[in-house]
């Protein structure tokens, strides 16, 4: 299983310096990876905290779960996250990528959200 | 200038067609040309009037190749826009912030040097005129090309390090106002931004106006018009002050007692007086005058001769005559008869006294006695007559009087009526004495007569000379204004002919814009029920507007009162767009900024189709800020290249081909499953997630061509669109035209293209939240077919 960590240091990267051949794909790519660190760091959590929830496929479930689990402010901004990196990652008529400054901010509270979910961080 | 050789020949035309005198039209032609002109014709002398000709010098068409720009505004390493220079339709699209903007108003600045947008914007936006994260070097270099020039044009501007305003930079020779394409520039604007267009339809009235008024380039025939305006108000105010000076003299006349200042006055009753009638009272030296003549020789009347040598010669023959013997008596009579008595008898006896006798002795005594007698007698005689003369002389004096007007008559009838209130045949001493006595009172009288006579004389030419040199001085206006009366009816008459000719050549000028604004009204209303009725000029000077007579639901109205944002907006480019592709604009691009705000879905369906008409004939660059105009324009098959701005960190633009998303969506699929620099493991539900956004992109494509293709509304579609929010629910819209029709798109895609489409269809649903896909470069050619299939 790929770590939080690892999507949020790839779209880093991504962001900062193309990769070859990605000319002006990088917004897009990089709000899915985001939201593939989102939904690791919300499997390990279920994984150490509820794995009965873990197993529901439905993340808009755990994610409405996550507020009987942990602290109602950091369950807020997790919907609100999936929410936003969701609609990236999906094609909408008329919309155009995600800007440089949006996806810096998404990537700061994605990055602040996967500390908040660590086993062990207090809840 | 083949503009103004129409607007001459236009000129020209009408001369003929209206049979317009020759000097009327020698005198609109003379405004035409110039003050210089209409002075010389006005005066009647030799003008340069300008002729018709038949050179005309062809347009070169202006098209835009590349703009190169670093350094400027969202643009911080240099980025290359390439533009086709050619006509077609080319949409860059991009995010607020992207950079895209920045490429508009450089090349705005580039052909202008300051854009419409600077100008007007306050400190702090011009302050950030600058990138901030690549500040050097700064510079804008646009390529175009022009008409039958093979050499690419460059209009390059760089700023120092220390440049603060855009103002302040280096421009390459030639530059637009080298080139001549500063008037044509403010005249066109092939410039359009949102900002612009609502701008100018809610500014005022006359400001539209003047935005509208040089369009129809017939500012040399209004140059015209002002000219004679003003010709017209120097013959005016010359005619006014005449007219004025007339009254003013007339009232002061009135008051002025002088038969010249009453036949002035008369004279100048009439509202056309008789000059030469003014002239020649001007020059009366008052000789005929009976009244002047009588003053002159009063004033001129002799001192009575003083009485002092008659009063002399009186005395002198009265003590003459008392000391004289007294007159002869009966006596020397009777010696007389006595001697005659002798002479007749000779000698005798004395007849008398009978005792003496009369001898030769006595005859001689008596004879000597008679001549002492006679002699006495003449002497006597003699003072007599003296005395008589010098009565007469005494008379004449005493007859001395003066004829007088009355006014000035009492003190000298007193003086005149004692002077002669004497007996002529008094006592010589005593007519002397009288003579002596009333002389002064006379004389002082007569000396007073002559002083009043003299102080009439002067007071009347005083008071003349006043007035006539006012009189003169008007008589010379009045003369010149009987020169200007010629020009100023010409004046006057080229005046009217003008206006007409005016009014006639705007609505003739204006009619091919107000109708294809009438046309890309037609196609940009759409569902507005606001029907626009033409565009007028309406109106002169400060009352100049332009006129958008409109139908609300058939209700007669003016469209500016009864439009919403949306609608104001979509009149704005109906209403400028004419201007920028005006057929005498050199410039055969047009740059519009974000032309889609605040419209909506159906509306920029109407603008699509309005830019692929115009692109027909024009290179159209259009910025936009979000997908909807390249939606459009993809969806009704408009032939258009599509440009999509991002950019980076650090102000990094980049620009690439914007192609159909599904295209584009699969593009990127394709590039990632390629790309080996991102680990595998988190390329594969990237690659996914592109697949999946392809083949929903192409989804969405075909559930809107379905259902406007039917006739339903764009609004409503795309809320269809909005509330099918998985994967599956897109398809069954898609496929099925219902969303509750997933459970059947595995079977559709498993009998239709065969298992490996509903197997991608899984992966591409699965993939993307993390499950590994085994060949994600053969994912991405079976999603290619499906994206085929679902068209």
């Amino acid at each position: 299983m790929t770590s939080p960590q690892t999507y949020l240091s790839e779209a880093e990267h991504l962001m900062a310096a193309p990769a070859t051949g990605t000319r002006g794909l990088w917004p897009r790519a990089c709000a899915w990876l985001l939201r593939l660190a989102l939904e690791s760091a919300l499997d390990i959590y279920w994984t150490a905290t509820a794995p009965a929830v873990g197993a529901c496929r439905s993340r808009r479930s755990q994610i409405l779960m996550l507020s009987r689990y942990h602290e109602a402010g950091s369950a807020r901004r997790v919907a609100m996250l999936w929410w936003s990196l969701s609609r990236a990652g999906h094609h909408h008529s008329y919309e155009l990528a995600l800007t440089a400054g949006e996806l810096r901010h998404l990537h700061a509270e994605v990055r602040s959200v996967v500390v908040a979910l660590q086993p062990g961080s207090p809840s | 200038m083949t503009r103004d050789q129409a607007l001459l020949d236009f000129l020209f035309d009408r001369l003929a067609d209206t049979n317009a005198p020759d000097r009327l039209a020698e005198v609109i032609l003379g405004a035409y040309a110039g003050d210089d002109e209409l002075r010389a014709v006005l005066a009647g002398e030799d003008a340069h009037l300008p002729r018709r000709t038949d050179d005309a010098d062809a347009r070169a068409d202006v098209y835009l190749d590349r703009v190169s720009v670093a350094g400027f505004r969202g643009i911080g390493p240099k980025a290359t826009l390439h533009l086709r220079p050619e006509n077609g339709l080319t949409l860059i699209v991009g995010r607020n912030g992207s950079g895209k903007s920045s490429f508009a108003e450089a090349i705005e600045l580039a052909l202008t040097g300051d854009s419409q947008r600077w100008a007007e914007r306050n400190s702090i936006f011009r302050d950030g005129w600058r990138n901030l994260h690549t500040s050097a070097p700064c510079e804008i270099d646009l390529i175009a090309r022009v008409d039958g020039v093979a050499a690419p044009l460059r209009l390059r501007r760089t700023w120092d390090t220390d440049a603060t305003e855009p103002g302040q930079a280096e421009a390459s020779q030639p530059d637009a106002d080298a080139l001549g394409w500063r008037q044509p520039l403010d005249t066109y604007r092939p410039f359009l931004t949102a900002n612009d267009l609502g701008r100018l339809i809610s500014s005022r009235p006359s400001e539209l106006f003047d935005a509208m008024a040089p369009l129809l380039a017939i500012e040399p025939v209004t140059d015209a018009e002002t000219r004679l305006k003003n010709a017209r108000k120097i013959y005016d105010d010359r005619a006014k002050t005449v007219r004025t000076g007339r009254l003013a003299l007339r009232t002061a006349l009135a008051e002025v007692d002088d038969d010249r200042a009453r036949a002035a006055g008369k004279l100048l009753a009439a509202t056309k007086p008789d000059l030469d009638a003014l002239d020649q009272l001007l020059s009366d030296d008052d000789e005929a005058n009976p009244a002047v003549a009588a003053y002159r020789r009063l004033a001129a009347i002799p001192d009575p001769t003083p009485p002092d040598e008659i009063a002399d010669r009186l005395l002198a023959a009265g003590s003459a005559l008392a000391h004289m013997p007294a007159a002869p008596d009966e006596l020397t009579r009777l010696l007389q008869t006595a001697v005659e008595h002798f002479d007749r008898r000779g000698a005798g006896a004395c007849p008398v006294c009978t005792t003496g006798s009369l001898d030769q002795a006595w005859r001689d005594a008596a004879e000597q006695r008679l001549g002492q007698v006679r002699r006495e007698a003449g002497a006597r005689r003699e003072v007599e007559e003296q005395l008589r003369a010098v009565r007469r002389d005494a008379a004449r004096l005493l007859s001395y009087g003066v004829d007088l007007p009355a006014v000035m008559g009492e003190e000298m009838a007193t003086a005149e009526q004692r002077w002669r209130a004497v007996d002529l045949d008094a006592d010589p001493q005593v007519l002397a004495e009288h003579l002596r006595e009333h002389y002064p009172a006379l004389r002082a009288a007569v000396d007073n007569v002559r002083a009043a006579a003299a102080d009439w004389l002067r007071t009347r030419h005083d008071a003349w000379r006043e007035h006539a040199t006012e009189l003169h001085n008007w008589l010379t206006a009045a003369r010149d204004a009987r020169q200007d009366e010629e020009p100023l009816t010409l004046l006057k008459d080229a005046l009217t002919w003008l206006k007409v000719a005016i009014a006639d050549l705007r609505t003739a000028q204006l009619a091919p814009f107000a109708n294809q604004s009438q046309q890309i009204w037609e196609q940009l209303r759409q569902e507005s029920n606001v029907e626009l009725a033409g565009m007028r000029l309406d109106g002169t000077s400060t009352r100049r507007r332009v006129a958008f007579p409109a139908t609300v639901d058939g209700t007669a109205t003016s469209a500016m009162a009864v439009m919403s944002q949306g609608e104001l907006h979509a009149l704005g480019l109906a209403v400028f767009l004419p201007r920028a592709t005006a057929a005498a604009s050199p410039f055969r691009f047009l740059i519009i900024d974000d032309p889609v705000q605040s419209m909506d879905p159906s509306k920029v369906d109407g603008l699509a189709q309005v830019l692929a008409d115009l692109a027909q004939h024009r290179q159209v660059v259009v910025f936009s800020h979000d997908d909807r105009l390249p939606e459009a324009v993809r969806r009704l098959e408009i032939d258009a290249v599509i440009w999509e701005v991002t950019r980076r960190v650090n102000s990094e633009v980049e620009i690439r081909k914007n192609l159909d998303p599904a295209e584009r969506y699969l593009a990127d699929a394709r590039a990632l499953a390629k790309t080996d620099e991102i680990p595998a493991d988190l390329r594969s539900p990237l690659i996914t997630s592109f697949c999946r956004s392809a083949l929903e992109a192409a989804f969405h494509q075909r559930i809107r061509a379905v259902r406007i293709g039917r006739g339903e509304r764009h609004s409503d579609v795309e809320m269809l669109i909005d509330s099918a929010r998985t994967t599956t629910q897109v398809a069954a819209l898609a496929l099925f035209d219902d969303p509750d029709a997933g459970n059947r798109v595995y079977s559709y895609f498993n009998n239709r293209l065969g298992p490996w489409a509903a197997d991608s269809f899984r992966a591409c649903k699965e993939g993307a939240h993390g499950a590994a896909v085994a060949d994600p470069e053969r994912l991405v050619g079976n999603v290619a077919r499906m994206v085929e299939a679902a068209r």
